[in-house]
């Protein structure tokens, strides 16, 4: 018997749900026209020469709320290609357990007394051998996979959910969105030196794309609003980073950005030390490198070195204030990596740039929607008020959608980049001088101004706490008196 | 369905009014240089001032006017409207 089953569609999810309850089938057929679904092939499943589950040992689904077993389908050639395991919701990973796998044998889900609930399972593929199966080519041999993702890799699982009750598959639907590639990522990194007053200045760029599908405003560690430049001059492994914002350049689209640092030639003191200094500071604005000693009793010395040698550039997908993955920056597993090298004021090498982005699964809940039929009318109810009351989760992601939309339009785009600009401008470290200083001949280099100087004036703390509080009651007493202003015709 | 329709009237409302402005690409880059180059000098002098209590205070302050003035330009282009506006 040979049942064609498309996913994705209401009828084929019925056919499915068929395909798995139905006792006693001997074979079925299983097209996948979604490109989505990376299998296009005919599968089919064929009866096991033993019908035995391949549930070996102790049994699992008596252990816990978690269920396990597994479902073999054999390809038309009959070599046993797939793989099914399943588990509840909410917990996924199961753990690891040693179970046998016979080539082509088959248990229907609705002997698999599994207990009543909501379930997801996954169809992986087989490594071409018959008792082995992994969804990642690693050597996962009869174990579980640890993490979902783990399954996902190189796009070799296809995900469905099912309802158990009573013993019964009463719902099966496949999960909308399925996808193993992150698109957005970095796709390459250039250098622009040139020779300027204050010393040497490179302009670092980099394209990069934005996939609207896997960005979330709503989710900080979905939304790169800016691309953050984080240089390392070896062998320290301290970083000065720079940010751009982007959000105005978002949608999709491949976008080129930049951010310049200046290294200065001009200086020649000590050269720095591994793992001594905290804070390597090179700004755009400065026209030295200069680090900043860590450690206690020294905070207050900044020390300047020379421009030559060989720097780190790692250029990552930031938000405000997590350039320096101080907290959850977004994508932050995705990146460009470079090296480059200075020598005698002049660029002279850079690396090859390696581009990493991994594989990620993007898994849509879907609706849960109760069996309707003449024995549970009130699940019909549920469903009717659910198709209409409850929006589907694309529309919902447009909403979502219009601020950004808002950032890209005249005049709303200024002042998005202005709020970008300005947030956390003086709370960030990375954009405050240490020193300002300038040649003197032969004796190096001035010191104009050091922040340490200022720090080190007496109850500067103190006078910091108590302008700011005269700030805000200036403020308090502003804006009453433009709310009279507003709303009164006799303003005071 | 009923709220998906409503979503989707609404989004549709919203994306024709904003199709009406033209895209920009907000600020040069040499703005946020020349912020930054800004800060970095003032920065310096943080341990004594409350800059970044100053810079939110301007902010406040920037966020608030703005709303008037957005405000008073919404209410004087619905006085314009035709029939609505008291002009009609």
């Amino acid at each position: 018997m040979f049942v064609t089953v498309k996913p994705f569609t209401g009828r084929s999810i019925s056919a499915l749900a068929t395909l798995l309850i139905v006792v006693g089938m001997h074979s079925v057929a299983v097209h996948h026209a979604e490109a989505a679904i990376q299998y296009k092939d005919t599968y089919s499943v064929k009866q096991g020469e033993n019908g035995a589950p391949f549930l070996a040992g102790p049994s699992p689904l008596s252990d816990g709320p978690d269920g396990l077993m597994a479902i073999s389908f054999n390809k038309n050639t009959g070599e046993h290609v797939f793989i099914s395991r399943v588990s509840t919701f909410e917990t996924w990973p199961m753990s690891p357990y040693d179970f046998n796998v016979q080539p082509g044998v088959e248990i229907p889900l609705s002997k698999a007394n599994l207990p009543t609930g909501s379930y997801r399972a996954f169809l992986c593929r087989l490594d071409n051998s018959p008792i082995r199966f992994n969804c990642d080519n690693q050597d996962w041999g009869y174990y579980g996979y640890p993490t979902l993702e783990q399954a996902n890799v190189n796009n070799k699982a296809y995900f469905f959910d099912f309802d158990m009750k009573n013993g019964e598959v009463v719902r099966v639907e496949s999960i909308p969105q399925y996808q193993t590639d992150r698109k957005t990522k970095f796709l390459d990194v250039s250098y622009n030196p040139k020779r300027t007053d204050k010393g040497l200045e490179i302009i670092f760029g980099t394209n990069y794309f934005l996939e609207t599908s896997e960005i979330d405003p709503t989710n900080s560690q979905k939304n790169p609003t800016q691309v953050s430049f984080q240089v390392s001059k070896r062998p320290t492994t301290e970083i000065s980073a720079r940010s751009t914002n982007i959000n105005n350049k978002i949608n999709g689209t491949s976008t080129a950005t930049s951010s310049t640092f200046i290294f200065s030639t001009t200086t020649k003191t000590t050269a720095p030390k591994e793992n001594t200094y905290n804070n390597l500071s090179v700004v755009g604005t400065t026209n030295t490198v200069t680090f900043t000693p860590s450690g206690a009793g020294s905070t207050s010395t900044t020390e300047q070195i020379s421009a030559d040698g060989t720097y780190d550039l790692n250029i990552k997908f930031s938000n405000m204030g997590c350039s320096l993955d101080v907290k959850n920056c977004p994508f932050k597993d995705t990146y460009i990596y470079t090296s480059f090298v200075i020598q005698d004021g002049q660029l002279q090498s850079t690396s090859t740039p390696e581009l990493y982005s991994p594989n990620v699964a993007l898994i849509s809940k879907v609706t849960q929607y109760e069996t309707c039929d003449f024995t549970n009318l009130s699940g019909c109810l549920i469903n009717a008020f659910t198709y209409l009351f409850i929006p589907t989760t694309q529309d919902i992601s447009t909403i979502t959608n219009i601020p950004q939309t808002l950032s890209t339009k005249f005049p709303f785009a200024y002042i998005y980049d202005f709020k970008n600009t300005v947030q956390n401008l003086y709370t960030n470290p990375e954009t405050s001088l240490q020193t300002i200083s300038f040649p003197f001949g032969q004796f190096g280099q001035l010191t104009l101004l050091s922040k340490a100087h200022i720090q080190a004036i007496p109850f500067s703390s103190t006078i910091n706490l108590l302008l700011g509080y005269f700030i805000w009651v200036i403020f308090g007493f502003q804006m009453y008196r433009r709310g009279l202003k507003i709303f009164n015709t006799n303003p005071l | 369905m009923i709220i998906t329709y409503l979503i989707q009237i609404s989004i549709f409302i919203i994306n024709l009014i904003l199709s009406i402005f033209p895209t920009s690409a907000g600020f040069p880059p040499q703005f946020d240089t020349a912020i930054n180059t800004l800060a970095g000098y003032t920065g310096m002098f943080s341990p004594i001032l409350p800059l970044a209590t100053l810079a939110t205070v301007l902010s406040l302050i920037i966020a608030f006017e703005l709303a008037v003035f957005t405000f008073k330009a919404l209410k004087w282009l619905f006085t314009h409207v035709p029939l609505i506006g008291g002009r009609g």
